[in-house]
């Protein structure tokens, strides 16, 4: 017994009643739900309503207890991106920072751009942001966990560059490795958040 | 489920046993299979199972299709490379700690 759209959408709309906002969450725990109530109905032999019923006075604290994890931080987010920072590429990519920056830096006319550099992290990620927003807000219309995760990793940036990126003396080699590794950082971030958004693509999470 | 304690380090190797034997599977198939396996005895929660294997595909060990399957959108998870040879790893930790826990709780009579 195959649950109908109409059953599908009405485990949607419970789920979205119980604060499931993100589309891909829910998305599998409506599967998971509708496998479970079709197997209900298969061995019992009750209807829809009375299968979800009894399935869920059971289990809907449990199910809806995922949900709640999904709120905070994403520690194992942070913990993919540090890995996507060290993978062999990034650091090529790291190495050929530090070269470029060591044989440009005695170049004086490069001064503006370098004591100018935190401003120019905090205007892109301010722009990739609203980038973000306007797709996923107002176009998509939907949230992702993954998307507004990886977000979540634009705002730290956002408080590291904040906290640590003054500029003291141009001279100072703790602003310049600081500048370095923030340059690091933001570039690996937007080369993870192209492979997380050709992903997203790739799997049509777009069309839940 | 009985002294789910013990099974709760177990968790992350179970699913990765299943995936490696077979293929890919989706949650609800995961935790029949588990149920089925061990005739009811073990009993693999919504609130644990998902988590678990949100981890595992963000570390890189499993990795995801989705299909349109029976008027919904179904997510099949199955192992990568890096956890095709991670699992080989985890069940040689786990035999280890079978036969540990065998020698602790079970001292060969002379």
């Amino acid at each position: 017994m195959k649950l109908s759209k109409q059953e599908i959408q009405f485990i949607d709309n419970y789920l979205q009643k119980h604060d499931v906002v993100f589309v891909d969450i829910r998305a599998e725990m409506i599967d998971h739900i509708a496998a479970a109530v079709e197997d209900k109905m298969d061995k019992e032999a009750i209807d829809f309503y009375d299968a979800f019923k009894s399935y869920m006075i059971i289990n809907r604290k449990d199910i809806l207890k995922g949900n709640k994890e999904n709120w905070g931080f994403a520690l194992s987010e942070i913990k993919k991106f540090a890995m996507f920072l060290v993978k062999p590429q990034m650091l090529l990519l790291l190495t050929l920072l530090f070269i470029v920056s060591k044989a440009i830096m005695p170049n004086k006319n490069l001064d503006f751009f370098i004591d100018n550099s935190p401003h120019y992290f905090l205007y892109s990620m301010l722009f990739i942001s609203i980038i973000q927003l306007v797709y996923f807000y107002f176009i998509l219309k939907k949230r992702f966990y993954y998307i507004e995760k990886n977000g979540q990793l634009l705002a730290i940036l956002y408080w590291l560059n904040l906290l640590f990126l003054q500029p003291f003396d141009e001279t100072d080699t703790t602003y310049f490795y600081g500048i370095l590794i923030f340059w690091y950082l933001f570039l690996g971030y937007i080369y993870f958040s192209i492979t997380q958004i050709r992903n997203f693509f790739k799997l049509k999470l777009n069309t839940l | 489920m009985k002294n789910s304690q013990l099974y709760k380090g177990s968790l992350n190797t179970i699913v990765m046993k299943l995936l490696e034997e077979n293929g890919r599977m989706y949650g609800y198939e995961i935790t029949q299979k588990v149920k089925e396996m061990t005739k009811g005895e073990l009993k693999i929660t919504e609130g644990a199972l998902y988590p678990a294997l949100h981890k595992l595909e963000a570390e890189g060990v499993l990795e995801v299709e989705i299909e349109n399957v029976d008027n919904r959108l179904r997510k099949y998870y199955k192992l990568t490379e890096k956890g095709t040879s991670e699992t080989i790893n985890r069940l040689a930790e786990l035999e280890d700690f079978i036969r540990n826990m065998q020698n602790l709780v079970q001292p060969k009579l002379t």
